[in-house]
């Protein structure tokens, strides 16, 4: 006979003010670096308890990378090889402990010796911070947590992005998924922001302005999202994109819903 | 009436316009000592529906999913714009679980189903991505939740598990290491 209990987490203590439960707060979640080789810096990071239960909280390195469809992936440190910028990040605390309502302030350096490449080029690299509850605290707990990703640039990396393909398929229920593949061919990291249009007959009926996780020089990023209530008709969908070079990119494609 | 839709094929016209020429070759331009601290912040916390855990008994079922008892609350807040991050997201890592009798359950035997998203009524509550629903977690994270665009705004995210009752042999576990995590990127 199969038999098995799995939980998940331990009780909560109670008492406390804040939220009930394990909860933390960190800022920031991101921090851009242009540091030239030789030089240093720090920015301050704050970690805050605000549930009811006393925290344990861990930091650790990791490596990471954006996959195709804009979600993180987090790796061990050295995972990205020369462009992990972890040798040279340092967080001023590694393990403590927070009362609820208390606040643990750090601060997140970076060192590039004098021998640090000068080509221009992104290095990423970050911390992961984890909390988990006092009255638990090995690492078989349930825990919070929250990723500080830090980007460094050196030297000015030439930037561009363009737009391979803008395609439109049927999602039923009157509504189309459409799909834009972007690739970066460039060498800096770009953070689109970008502005969608869907017209009838010269008339605007939806628009949308969004954005994409920061994609990386050389690689690509699908950018799918799906336009719902939309009546029988035929339809202009313009996608234009600012990823912050001198130039715009528009796309545009035509759909039909009947 | 039987909405049809036509698009992207033959139907589509696609057009691509550079509005100039492309980005200017890397320069020698001397680099700046700075550091750009995004005011992006995340609250991120765990409670549960009843009890003060999440419960997956099998029981003598020997194959296909049984729903785990209770369900966990992640909640919290995002601060974040487009400009310095383009995406924010709260996922959730698995982890092989141990029994007492050296058994093992791999991550992936469990799958998540993710119901709610931001709360209230905020001015930027960003672009909701779609839920998971049944989604097998791994030892790397998964989303429950993303967003894009600007997001400031409180969420609360329900998190249902189910297990594989085929991957778990006979054993009895306890805690498991799963992280709740908020990402903005």
């Amino acid at each position: 006979m199969l038999a098995g209990t799995l939980a998940l987490a331990l009780a909560p203590s109670a008492g406390h003010a804040g939220v009930p439960g394990l909860q933390i707060s960190v800022e920031p979640l991101v921090v851009q670096f242009s540091l030239a080789p030789g030089g240093q810096v720090g920015t301050p990071v704050t970690v805050r308890n605000t549930g009811s239960e006393k925290a344990v909280v861990t930091v650790s390195q990791i490596d990471w990378r954006t996959m195709l469809d804009g979600s993180l992936k987090s790796e061990r440190p050295g995972t990205e090889g020369a462009l992990s910028l972890n040798p040279h990040l340092r967080l001023s605390a590694s393990d403590f402990t927070l009362e609820p309502g208390e606040t643990r302030r750090m601060t997140l350096s970076l060192v590039l010796p004098s021998g640090f490449s000068a080509t221009p080029q992104d290095y990423r690299g970050g911390y992961f911070v984890r909390a988990t509850s006092a009255a638990s605290p090995s690492a078989q707990s349930f825990g919070v947590g929250a990723n500080i990703l830090a980007y460094e640039t050196v030297g000015a990396p030439s930037r561009h992005l363009k737009l391979t393909s803008l395609k439109v398929v049927d999602a039923g229920d009157r509504s189309v998924q459409f799909t834009a593949r972007l690739t970066n061919d460039g060498r800096n990291y770009v953070r689109p922001q970008i502005r969608m249009l869907v017209a009838q007959a010269a008339r605007i009926v939806q628009q949308r302005d969004d954005s994409t996780p920061a994609i990386f020089g050389g690689e690509p990023r699908l950018y799918t999202r799906t336009l719902r209530d939309l009546v029988p008709g035929t339809y202009k969908l313009t996608l234009t994109v600012d990823y912050g070079g001198d130039t715009l990119i528009e796309g545009t494609t035509d759909f039909t819903v009947r | 009436m039987v909405t049809r839709i036509l698009a992207g094929v033959s139907a589509a016209a696609l057009g691509i316009c550079l509005l100039a020429g492309p980005a200017a070759a890397a320069s020698n331009t001397a680099t700046v000592t700075v550091a750009v601290t995004a005011a992006t912040q995340a609250t991120i916390g765990v409670s549960y529906s009843a009890g003060s855990n999440i419960s997956c008994d099998v029981g003598a079922t020997v194959s296909g999913a049984v729903a785990c008892t209770n369900t966990a609350t992640l909640a919290g807040s995002f601060r974040s714009t487009k400009v310095d991050t383009g995406g924010t997201s709260v996922s959730l890592t698995g982890a092989a679980i141990t029994g007492s009798g050296g058994a093992s359950i791999p991550a992936s035997a469990l799958t998540m189903t993710c119901t709610g998203g931001t709360t209230g009524s905020p001015t930027f509550p960003g672009t909701a991505g779609t839920l998971a629903s049944g989604t097998a977690l791994s030892t790397s994270a998964v989303n429950c939740q993303s967003w894009t665009g600007t997001i400031v705004a409180n969420y609360s995210l329900v998190v249902a598990l189910s297990i594989d009752a085929g991957q778990v042999p006979s054993d009895t576990y306890t805690n498991g290491a799963f992280t709740a995590t908020a990402t903005a990127n």
